[in-house]
């Protein structure tokens, strides 16, 4: 049996052949359905919003009001970044209840994703208080405490990424899993025709560890984006 | 109401993020403790070095997090 990993899709005949995953196909179409959502969306903006438009504008609203909750009403230009990353997270999550692989559940999708969170505590956080001061930040309280404050700068883009994989990839080898296990139940009761086990018994698993799980994480990790960047700016 | 709710779900998120944060310097310290050694065949030096610095800043993120909103209040 092969393995739980991201699979090779298909190789990009240049260069020698790239090798291009599930992963970053996955990513492809998540990518093109949140475009066309977004073309579509502002295509035809009216004043007095109606149907398409009623939903898009609530969307808009509950990400920017969520983001001023979070980390004030002077940092509201960060909300377009927020709501992307929770749109494209909500998606990549909820991916797995259509029976793919989760792009999330590949370690360098969450890396990426905390290292674009990573660069931007610390780019934001020397812009609002100016280089000195962000520097001055590494040696409080006292200045021996230097390495100390380094590497638990560094730990949180790690922590950061490995939860929300951890979470996604666990989830995603357990239904995998049990899908495997229903099949050969059916076939042991001689029912390989008509897999009466896989209908239904995996809701609650999908309920739990696609919906719940994933709406879940994608939101812890956009609200723990917002927390460290505005904590390092104030 | 709304402001309220917001801070409940922000709590939650961050009291979740704890025993990540926790794991995560000190598991870093042991790889990197060993990474150094092997470097400069000194076993265990590094190796606890690390470890025991791992602890620390596990325990300093913990105190950053927890106290993030206190700060907030008495600057006000």
């Amino acid at each position: 049996m092969e393995g739980f990993g991201p699979r090779i899709a298909f190789e990009l005949p240049i260069f020698g052949g790239i090798p291009i995953s599930d992963t970053v196909v996955n990513t492809w179409i998540i990518m093109a359905i949140l475009i066309a959502f977004a073309v579509l969306a502002s295509k035809k903006l009216e004043k007095i919003p109606k149907g398409f438009q009623n939903v898009t504008e609530a969307i808009v609203e509950s990400l920017n009001s969520l983001t001023v909750q979070t980390m004030g009403e002077d940092k509201l230009f960060f909300a377009p970044y927020m709501g992307t990353l929770f749109l494209f997270l909500l998606l990549a999550n909820l991916w797995g209840l259509l029976g793919l692989r989760q792009p999330t559940a590949d370690i360098n999708t969450t890396f990426g994703l905390a290292i674009m969170t990573f660069i931007a505590i610390h780019f934001f956080g020397a812009k609002s208080k100016g280089i000195g001061g962000y520097l001055k930040g590494f040696f409080e309280p006292l200045p021996f405490l230097f390495p100390l404050n380094v590497m638990g700068e560094l730990s949180t883009p790690i922590s950061l990424a490995f939860r929300l994989f951890g979470n996604m990839v666990g989830g995603f080898i357990i239904i995998g899993l049990l899908y495997g296990g229903l099949t050969s139940l059916s076939n042991m009761i001689g029912l390989s025709f008509f897999p009466i086990f896989q209908a239904g018994v995996p809701i609650i698993f999908h309920l739990y560890f696609d919906l719940f799980s994933g709406v879940l994480q994608s939101f812890i990790f956009v609200m723990l984006s917002m927390v460290f960047i505005s904590m390092q700016m104030d | 109401m709304a402001k309220k709710r917001g801070h409940i779900l922000e709590n939650l998120s961050l009291v979740s993020y704890l025993g990540v944060s926790m794991i995560v310097p000190i598991i870093g310290g042991v790889y990197l403790g060993r990474w150094i050694d092997s470097l400069l065949n000194s076993q265990p030096i590094f190796l606890f070095a690390f470890i025991i610095m791992g602890v620390i800043v596990a325990f300093t993120n913990l105190f950053k997090i927890a106290t993030k909103d206190i700060d907030k209040k008495k600057r006000k």
